[in-house]
């Protein structure tokens, strides 16, 4: 390979930055672009189900949390076991569950080629918008049904809080990522074939 | 002869290599101008997509310099009380606009409702609020004034007093630094 005269590569400043995105664009396969927003992420392959949050997303984590809440709150037998375990338990229960997801998905968009910071943020980014919508649904569905009220003592919210926060996440988070990661993975083979 | 023609003919071309290179950048410089504005807006549209750790420290720093000295305060909390529960949420609120609004003017001059701004700047405000909310959570558990033995509605008079102070020290302390 010929190597290009030295008069070119003393350039103007600007061209660094674009010698660095095009260097990105060489090494990863996949470029996610949101439509709307603008927002391009370079990566070795598809991880739009982590990076963008969309319309479809939100509504299927609001589904699932509606669903998960429906099920553990219309079945006496599940919501009566469920508040038989110790608060402390139910905080490791959920540490582990939210940390394990948080190092699994981030491992995710590290192997897809982004620095351990990124990752971190791209993974928590995401997750940070289901278990938002997760909480708002979790204390209106408590308040509803009148399992939650001004008076209660706060160990009580707590408890009923954690363990509904669990039954949302068992449908929200799979339907979300799950359907999220599914479409990606069709449309990316839909281009490939094209 | 053939080589002081090929010398003149290296000449030539160094010349316009060089016409070329200053051509290329006047070029620059002219779409510079034109895009000058454009490319102002991509910028902080850029700063306010990304939310940083950096970010994140500078409310972490701001909520505790000026939260501890009036979580620590005993007058503070024994003023909480006298107060109405719906004029704490509305004092909550009238801050929550007030850190918009200060986020807003963070990263452009103007007022203008732009959709594409306005979605980055309530995602931003989302992180902003969510940050606080960690940290004063911590904070309120570290005062005792988030205990199991505490009500309902006396945790949430506690968390929207504390709040409001969090978000207004996380503001202020970007507002200071820039």
């Amino acid at each position: 390979m010929k190597k290009k005269p030295s008069k070119q590569k003393k350039g103007n400043k600007k061209s660094k930055n674009t010698g660095k995105i095009k260097s990105q664009e060489n090494k990863s396969s996949h470029i996610s672009h949101h439509l709307s927003t603008g927002e391009i992420y370079f990566s070795k392959y598809n991880i739009d189900f982590l990076v963008f949050f969309k319309v479809q997303d939100f509504l299927l984590s609001l589904f699932g949390s509606i669903l998960g809440l429906a099920v553990w709150l219309l079945s006496p037998t599940l919501l009566g076991l469920s508040l038989l375990v110790d608060l402390n338990l139910l905080y490791i229960i959920l540490l582990i569950g939210g940390g394990g997801w948080f190092l699994f998905t981030g491992a995710i968009a590290y192997f897809a080629g982004n620095s351990k910071f990124e990752s971190a943020r791209i993974a928590g980014r995401r997750g940070l918008f289901t278990f938002s919508i997760m909480m708002i649904v979790t204390i209106f569905a408590l308040a509803i049904t009148g399992k939650i009220i001004w008076d209660q003592q706060f160990y009580h919210f707590m408890k009923f809080f954690v363990v509904g926060m669990m039954a949302a996440a068992v449908f929200a988070v799979p339907l979300d990522y799950g359907v999220a990661f599914v479409k990606g993975l069709k449309k990316s083979k839909r281009y490939d074939s094209i | 002869m053939k080589k002081s023609k090929n010398s003149k003919k290296e000449d030539i071309k160094e010349e316009l290599d060089e016409i070329r290179e200053k051509e290329e950048k006047l070029l620059r410089q002219i779409s510079k101008d034109i895009n000058k504005d454009k490319i102002q807006q991509q910028k902080t549209f850029k700063e306010v997509e990304h939310f940083s750790f950096n970010d994140f420290s500078q409310i972490l720093i701001g909520c505790c310099v000026f939260g501890l000295p009036t979580f620590i305060n005993t007058s503070f909390w024994d003023y909480i009380p006298h107060m109405k529960t719906n004029l704490l949420f509305y004092i909550h609120a009238f801050f929550i606009l007030a850190v918009v609004l200060a986020l807003n003017y963070e990263f452009r001059d103007s007022i203008s409702a732009d959709p594409w701004f306005l979605r980055k700047l309530v995602m931003r405000f989302f992180f902003t609020y969510f940050s606080v909310f960690m940290i004063i959570v911590l904070l309120l558990i570290l005062v005792n004034k988030m205990t199991y033995s505490l009500t309902n509605i006396e945790i949430l008079r506690n968390y929207l007093a504390a709040q409001s102070v969090g978000m207004f020290g996380a503001v202020t302390f970007s507002f200071l630094k820039k």
